[in-house]
């Protein structure tokens, strides 16, 4: 006896289409198959995933691994932004305030810091009243983590420079860009439009001072070669920038080095590029005689602030 | 024998009419219905995972750029992936996911719009998933809405009028006409340059709408002084020029909604600040910071009175 039952009409079906055993099809992957496929392939993916751990695992590390803050309590806003721009501006007005006491700072750029500063309190004011229109309570203290992690250290470097009067003012020069570009990294991530201005009416007369800091520390620097080649070439309009960027030096791009002796100061400009950037400002601080790390002249990144430096709402 | 099977496939007959339980088969819940029953579990479970580790992100922060905005953004621009994919159906407008152009009111106040944390993938099934634990708001758009593009366009236009009063000072600087400093000469190619870049830029944002001519009516109304006068009243114009430039694109900035195009203005406008710095040192002024720290928004031009040609 067959072991099926074949209809008369089956004649005409294809043999392709007739299921090998138990209804597998003859390329061996039917419904059934699928499903069991498809079945035990999830199953164990939310086995594994349930029984994994709830910690992060990241790469292994020996000794002891420093314990990851957790985020501020609290929720993280345009008030938050704020808030920061806010306390960005007095850690500033502090570290402006150090840098001032350097002997032998240049008595322009003194003269030029002492009134910034003062006009750097009134911008304060003027992003904590826009905290208090936005419902928010004003944050009027010193950013405490870049303080502490980028402005002390800093100062400490400047306190043991090889050659301080420059230093200071590059210093100087360097906080004010820092500031201008936290404002314009600031901008893409407000959600209120009109915060998004009052942000940039403060952000571009940082710009504006530090083109003026600029200009009293290396004079003849107003615009750097590279953009000085890209305006030359004869089809100005629609310049091939990749092809030129690839020609030219772009002075202001040093990559970092640990070598103490070996950092050259970073040039400065009036108009140091056609977009305002959001990389980190650069700066070489340190004494050149020095080999340890803590006092040899490197090269420190000041970064736009982000998470880590965020003031929550709740923050007191 | 037990047949192994009672019946075959026809052509054309309905499946679902076909008998194809095994012979082993005879009570209910059996093999299969329990894998069927296994897989649609482990579907629903996964699912559950995913979105309870997408909430755990929003959760640990908020801020639309790094939840809600950059989940919906990267899948919308990588085409729907991962956690973003749920709303992310739209390509290049990912990142306004869940926010509709409307969002932003065109006069700037709040536009701020609950949902559910976790950003796009929340968004999607906020129907179904149950009551949130906390709330956040979802980013303006990324692209520019409609509202936004006479704005833009306007901005546009503006840029190449800037270039355009710069091309006349060239001409004279290349005739002789004009005589600045010697560092300033490339200074002023560079300058026109930067303003080009910012039209092309422009334009890039806009697309295929975007003008491609300057403003005449307002290149018309500055030129004038880069075209005849003494080196001072190029200069004095040069800095009113600029100082203009950043007041009008700060005005700009507060309207729209676009989170692009803000952050494109917020890149011009500090370079803008710059150059005219480098013109008020040429002039020798002594008043080059605002008293106040802020800019002068009333130096700002009305751009619905010079509509997009």
């Amino acid at each position: 006896m067959s072991n099926m039952d074949i209809t008369p009409s089956a004649s005409s079906a294809s043999p392709a289409r007739v299921p090998a055993a138990h209804g597998e099809s003859a390329d061996g992957i039917d419904r059934r198959h699928l499903l069991r496929l498809g079945g035990f392939s999830i199953a164990a993916a939310v086995v594994i995933a349930a029984c994994g751990s709830d910690s992060i695992v990241g790469t292994p590390l020996s000794g002891s691994a420093p314990a990851i803050p957790a985020a501020g309590a609290g929720t993280y806003g345009d008030v938050t932004l704020l808030r920061t721009a806010t306390s960005l501006h007095y850690s500033d007005i502090d570290a402006i305030d150090v840098a001032m006491a350097t002997a032998g700072l240049d008595p322009k750029i003194a003269a030029f810091a002492t009134s910034y500063a003062k006009t750097m309190k009134a911008q304060a004011d003027f992003l904590a009243q826009a905290t208090t229109a936005a419902g928010g309570t004003p944050y009027t203290k010193p950013n405490p983590r870049f303080t502490s992690v980028v402005i002390t250290p800093a100062l400490a470097l400047l306190a043991v420079s090889s050659s301080p009067t420059t230093d200071a003012a590059r210093f100087i020069e360097s906080i004010v860009s820092h500031n201008a570009e936290t404002a314009q990294f600031f901008v893409g991530i407000l959600n209120k439009a009109p915060l998004r201005s009052t942000m940039m009416q403060v952000g571009s007369v940082h710009a504006r001072a530090a083109a003026v800091l600029a200009s009293m520390i290396t004079p003849e620097n107003i615009v750097t070669d590279s953009q000085v080649a890209v305006a030359a070439l004869p089809a100005a309009t629609t310049p091939p920038s990749t092809v030129v960027v690839a020609q030219v030096t772009v002075p202001g791009s040093v990559t970092p080095t640990t070598k103490a002796s070996s950092s050259p100061d970073i040039p400065v400009y009036q108009v140091p590029s056609a977009f305002g950037t959001q990389s980190a400002v650069q700066l070489v601080l340190g004494n050149k005689d020095k080999l340890t790390d803590d006092v040899k002249r490197q090269t420190l990144n000041f970064e736009t602030l982000f998470l880590n430096s965020f003031v929550s709402d709740t923050a007191t | 024998m037990v047949p192994r099977r009672h019946t075959i496939e026809m052509p054309g007959k309905d499946r679902s009419s076909v008998d194809n339980t095994a012979p082993s088969e005879t009570t209910a819940p059996d093999r299969r219905h329990f894998l069927r029953t296994l897989g649609a579990g482990g579907v629903a479970s996964a699912l559950a995972v995913a979105i309870s580790a997408s909430r755990a992100n929003a959760s640990q922060m908020s801020t639309p750029n790094t939840n809600a905005a950059s989940v919906g953004g990267n899948a919308g621009s990588a085409g729907g992936s991962g956690a973003g994919e749920g709303s992310g159906s739209n390509g290049s407008n990912g990142g306004q996911s869940g926010a509709t152009p409307n969002s932003i009111s065109p006069d700037g106040s709040d536009t701020s719009i609950p949902v559910t944390a976790g950003g796009s993938a929340a968004t999607a099934t906020a129907s179904t998933a149950p009551a949130p634990a906390t709330t956040t708001t979802i980013a303006a758009p990324a692209q520019p809405i409609p509202a936004d593009l006479p704005l833009l366009k306007f901005a546009l236009q503006y840029e190449l009028a800037i270039a355009g009063t710069y091309d006349a000072a060239i001409s004279r600087l290349d005739d002789s006409s004009l005589t600045l400093d010697a560092a300033l000469v490339p200074v002023v190619r560079v300058f026109r340059q930067h303003h080009i870049a910012y039209g092309q830029a422009l334009s890039g944002l806009i697309g295929k709408t975007a003008p491609v001519s300057a403003n005449q009516v307002l290149l018309k109304s500055m030129v004038g002084p880069f075209q005849a006068g003494a080196p001072a009243d190029f200069l004095t114009a040069a800095a009113a020029l600029e100082n203009t430039a950043v007041a009008t694109h700060l005005s700009i900035l507060a309207k729209i909604a676009s989170t692009d195009g803000a952050t494109l203005l917020a890149s011009i406008v500090p370079i803008e600040a710059r150059h005219a710095i480098v013109f008020e040192l040429a002039l020798g002024s002594t008043e080059l910071i605002p008293t106040t720290g802020t800019e002068n928004l009333t130096l700002a031009l009305d751009p619905s009175k010079y509509p997009a040609e």
